[in-house]
């Protein structure tokens, strides 16, 4: 099966950078899901605008 | 999915290898390929076989052959398996039925082997495509298993 790797694969003889496409073998597929190849990297979490800390209360 | 019904469409039939188990990938541009077993036999005839020929199986052994269009960029075509040749790498292979998509079909079933590249041939006429075939003999086992 096509599968679009996510990350650099460098082994079993292959060397792929991220972002290939390869037609494997079912069997491979799954090793590959299993080592998180096939995984997107997780979005950045970024801080939405105007967002601020609260300041920290301090007792009087 | 469920085992494929009906006559199989030849193209749908793929072959996958590599120097790892469970690390193979699609040969590109094959146009034909094929997995042969044989079983050679022991003459147990006698003077009782009723003037008849008696046999037992002996050794059995298998072979997968498979040819198609040279392309230099292509995945698992000539120039790697040139390079597996001259290296006598033992090559894994599933031979297998992808249907209409790229996947193996889960529910039919498949050859799970492995062997050696014994003939390697590159044919380039005039004004025609560039082929190549190749055969490889079987060791060990002939896996035939349901495609999970």
């Amino acid at each position: 099966m096509k599968v679009k790797l996510e990350k650099p694969y460098k082994a079993d003889g292959w060397n792929w950078p991220a972002g290939k496409v390869v037609n494997v073998s079912n069997k491979f597929a799954a090793k590959l899901k299993d080592g998180g190849y096939l995984d997107k990297p997780a979005p950045k979490v970024t801080k939405p605008k105007g967002e601020t800390k609260p300041k920290p209360t301090t007792e009087e | 999915m469920a085992q494929t019904t009906g006559i199989i469409n030849a193209s749908s039939i793929r072959v996958f290898l590599g120097t790892t188990d469970d690390s193979e990938v699609v040969v590109d541009h094959v146009t034909e390929c094929s997995i042969s077993l044989n079983t050679d036999i022991r003459d147990i005839t006698t003077k009782t076989s009723g003037g008849w020929r008696e046999i037992l199986p002996a050794l059995k052994s298998a072979s997968l052959s498979l040819s198609g269009l040279f392309a230099e960029d292509a995945t698992n075509n000539f120039n790697q398996l040139v390079d597996h040749q001259i290296a006598g790498a033992l090559l894994y292979v599933v031979f297998t039925n992808t249907g209409t998509g790229d996947a193996a079909n889960s529910g039919d079933e498949q050859f799970d082997v492995s062997g050696y590249i014994t003939s390697l041939e590159q044919t380039a006429g005039t004004e025609d495509n560039v082929t190549f075939s190749m055969t490889l003999e079987i060791t060990g086992a002939v896996v035939r298993e349901v495609i999970a």
